[in-house]
């Protein structure tokens, strides 16, 4: 099997289960083409953040029709994630990789314990009183399974674009898409339901990429070659992904996202110490 | 809730923005199954720097899959940009002031990124 074959399949499952968790697959895509097909570290980021765009560009339109996509709050965390993907790609190359690796292991750890303690002690969302009404962060959407319309109020905005700064310096520095910071940040600090807050991110994974990827182009460190059948892949594996959304019950994409979440945390600090 | 009814939420549509990154994806992945079949047919690839325009135009006439990849991968690039003009020309039109600023506050971001990546 060709490299570019193998890069395609690999694609094709990290963009399904990238666009049903809203995490993009990078977090699969660049340790198999840097460890598994022996490509240079920030040619597999650089591709692997072309890959995160065309997930993004994939399932968004599907969410997007199905009203399931916060935008106003989309938009919101994307000016913070945008600058913090930009200034990722810029200081791309002058930060210790095993550091950043440590660090990143260790959130991700973070996160997916913080994600099962929700699976276990269910935190209902705070009721909407009228002046949640009048603000532009409060939404609603219809849960597919139900039929029921879900009425929330997006909190703690300043925080949440903090985070998303992080995520997005995050995105240009690793490849991944960010949303493996995203989506907790959405459910759990903000308050945001775990099915708006997955698709919400998967929207923002395409400008927060691009902010990065332009610079990667820019410095000739992407090889288009590579990028093709990682997106082409991706942009399959993402329009299947984001059918299943909709079926998936919200417990099922939790305990997802804690797994890969904490597979990758152990790999990640592992590799760390390990250099 | 005092027994009130929900107030309607001001409501911009997405259809514009739906279509253009569904036109802009399906734009790149055509791109890039161009440059599949041209590798696959053994067509010859000549890489050279994705900025230079003349030796992309010539390889996509001579269907180098090299020039075909990068012709997908600035369509996959630009997209979110395009996408982004029809999220602000929906807020503009359901009268959304504040999302409308947000729209073009990122897509600022975004045309800065490319400046600071091509001037750098």
């Amino acid at each position: 099997m060709s490299a570019a074959l193998i890069a395609f399949v690999v694609s094709v499952g990290a963009g399904g289960f990238g666009s049903l968790v809203g995490i993009g697959g990078g977090l699969i895509i660049v340790p198999v083409l840097s460890v598994g097909l022996g490509h240079d570290v920030k040619e597999a980021i650089a591709a692997s953040l072309i890959g995160v765009i065309a997930t993004s560009l994939s399932a968004s339109p599907r969410y997007l029709r199905s009203g399931l996509v916060d935008r106003h709050l989309g938009l919101l965390l994307l000016v913070a994630a945008t600058l913090g993907g930009l200034a990722g790609g810029l200081t791309a190359g002058y930060l210790d990789e095993r550091i950043l690796a440590l660090l990143f292991g260790l959130l991700l750890a973070g996160v997916a314990l913080q994600m099962l303690r929700q699976m276990r002690r269910p935190n209902p969302h705070p009721p909407i009183d009228d002046a949640d009404l009048e603000s532009n962060f409060t939404s609603s959407y219809v849960e597919h399974e139900s039929g029921e319309v879900v009425t929330y109020r997006a909190r703690r905005l300043v925080p949440g674009a903090a985070v998303s700064f992080v995520a997005g310096n995050v995105s240009g520095l690793l490849g991944v898409g960010g949303g493996v910071i995203n989506v907790p940040t959405m459910n759990v600090l903000m308050h945001v339901p775990i099915r708006v807050a997955t698709t919400t991110s998967t929207y923002m994974l395409a400008a927060t990429a691009t902010a990065s990827a332009v610079v990667y182009i820019a410095s000739g460190q992407l090889d288009p070659v590579l990028a093709a059948p990682v997106a082409l892949g991706v942009i399959v594996g993402a329009r299947l992904g984001a059918r299943l959304a909709m079926r998936v019950s919200q417990d099922v994409l939790r305990l997802a996202f804690v797994v890969v979440a904490a597979v990758f945390a152990f790999s990640m600090i592992r590799e760390a110490v390990a250099l | 809730m005092n027994g009130q009814p929900v107030r309607p939420p001001r409501v911009a549509s997405r259809r514009l923005t739906s279509a253009t990154l569904t036109a802009g994806v399906l734009a790149a992945a055509s791109c890039f199954v161009v440059a599949g079949a041209a590798e696959f047919t053994g067509r010859a690839t000549d890489p050279g720097s994705m900025t230079d325009l003349a030796v992309l135009v010539s390889g996509l006439w001579a269907l180098d899959p090299w020039a075909w990849a990068s012709l997908g991968t600035f369509a996959v690039v630009a997209t979110p940009a395009l996408g982004l003009v029809a999220t602000a020309w929906e807020y503009a039109q359901a009268a959304d002031r504040s999302a409308f600023a947000l729209a073009l506050a990122v897509l600022a971001i975004l045309v800065l990124s490319g400046l600071i990546a091509v001037l750098r």
